[in-house]
């Protein structure tokens, strides 16, 4: 029932840009595993993947869907594992994977889904649960000139690759951070370095945001959203709303919504 | 017509956010004492000699395991809050909204090790919300009066 028959992909996955990101994130999960020193976080992580894959395969069966390689399903479980505290019962990484792959395959316009996946689930999951989005796994890698420290920021740098060099998606990190650094310069008195190397910030602008399905294709509309994202993430930080919609999110959740129509 | 349409929507979100931005700098924002801006801005000195704390553990609060004891705290404009890390792991304190710490930047402290501490001079008059960056579900309120 659940065999696979793919045809015309290449054999090699590690040329295919899904399976890269999804190592580089394996790699963050992995380094981020031994600074906690504890096989709890990994076991979470594990956990979401398990669930993003099953779950993507089922919803697909439903859909009447020839099924493909779940490689997307895998990104989105590997995104919610490195943010969801991973202290938190079993059935919560179960459930946020499951809205986010039920957004995957049912929010959908022209073929393709409306929402980043992992950031449907985790907003969703959050306000069910009234818990916030950690970000543990990206949070401790601070720019600082040591070897250790140095070794956790690049490897916090590397899906960069692909976003930025294998998918092109530059302009919209660009644009995000420019507008992102310009706002929150005005309220944080231009901190830039503690902005712009934010490891919180670098992964979600590497990762997240530039997710090829949910965002614009044409250079000016990658432009507009990613200002859109960055007023939307740091108008909602101003607004004071519950601690349970977490700024970055609602951000890229706001601006999919806006640039649905419009990639 | 679309991308007409689109750049307007970003303009008034931005127009929308501006507003805001500037209508929340006057409400927080300072003048800010230099010597809360010396201390928050030299990392020197954000790590106290326990000696000088107050001897009563007043305007202390400290993050143990569990989270931050007292949870929330008043104290009087001028006062100096010290923060004392007995968590055994590293800690962060960082100002709400998790992650992006933008409601007040002076209480964007950083990171500070097991047994040490961190101290700021709240200045102004407000409600002041933090956590502990590296494990959010850790908060805490300092109420000024």
């Amino acid at each position: 029932m659940f065999t696979f028959k793919i045809k015309n992909y290449s054999p090699n996955l590690l040329k295919i840009p899904k399976i890269q990101m999804a190592l580089f994130l394996l790699l963050i999960a992995i380094s981020a595993v031994l600074y906690e020193k504890r096989f709890l976080s990994f076991l979470m992580i594990f956990s979401t993947v398990i669930s993003t894959v099953t779950f993507d395969v089922i919803f697909t069966r439903l859909r009447k869907v020839k099924p493909i390689l779940p490689s997307a399903a895998i990104v989105s479980g590997l995104i919610i594992g490195l943010l969801l505290d991973p202290t938190l019962p079993w059935y919560y990484a179960f459930i946020t994977s499951a809205i986010a792959m039920a957004s995957k395959n049912f929010l959908r316009y022209q073929n393709r889904h409306i929402f980043n996946p992992a950031a449907f689930g985790l907003l969703i999951a959050g306000l069910l649960f009234n818990k916030i989005t950690s970000w543990w796994a990206v949070s401790f890698q601070a720019f600082r000139i040591d070897p250790i420290s140095l070794f956790f920021f690049i490897i916090l740098l590397s899906p960069g690759f692909v976003s930025m060099v294998r998918m092109r998606r530059y302009k919209i990190l660009l644009a995000f951070f420019a507008a992102y650094v310009l706002l929150i310069g005005v309220l944080q008195s231009f901190q830039l370095t503690k902005t712009v190397l934010d490891p919180t910030i670098i992964f979600f602008g590497l990762v997240m945001l530039p997710e090829p399905m949910t965002s614009p294709n044409k250079p000016i509309r990658q432009i507009l959203f990613g200002i859109t994202v960055a007023a939307i993430a740091v108008l909602t930080g101003l607004l004071h709303t519950s601690f349970t919609f977490d700024p970055l999110i609602t951000g890229l959740l706001v601006g999919n919504l806006i640039f649905f129509k419009f990639r | 017509m679309n991308s007409k349409f689109f750049i307007g929507i970003v303009i008034v979100i931005v127009l929308i956010g501006g507003f805001s931005l500037f209508y929340k700098k006057g409400s927080y924002s300072p003048s800010i004492n230099p010597q809360s801006k010396t201390e928050s801005a030299n990392p020197m000195s954000k790590k106290t000699n326990p000696a000088s704390e107050d001897k009563n553990g007043q305007n202390i609060v400290t993050l143990g395991e569990n989270g931050f004891s007292p949870v929330t705290l008043t104290v009087k404009a001028g006062t100096k809050v010290t923060w004392l890390n007995k968590s055994g792991k590293k800690a962060a304190i960082n100002s709400d909204p998790h992650p992006i710490h933008t409601n007040y930047s002076l209480l964007n402290l950083g990171s500070f090790e097991s047994e040490d501490s961190l101290s700021l001079t709240f200045d102004k008059a407000g409600t002041f919300g933090y956590h502990n960056h590296l494990n959010p579900s850790q908060k805490g309120t300092i109420y000024v009066l």
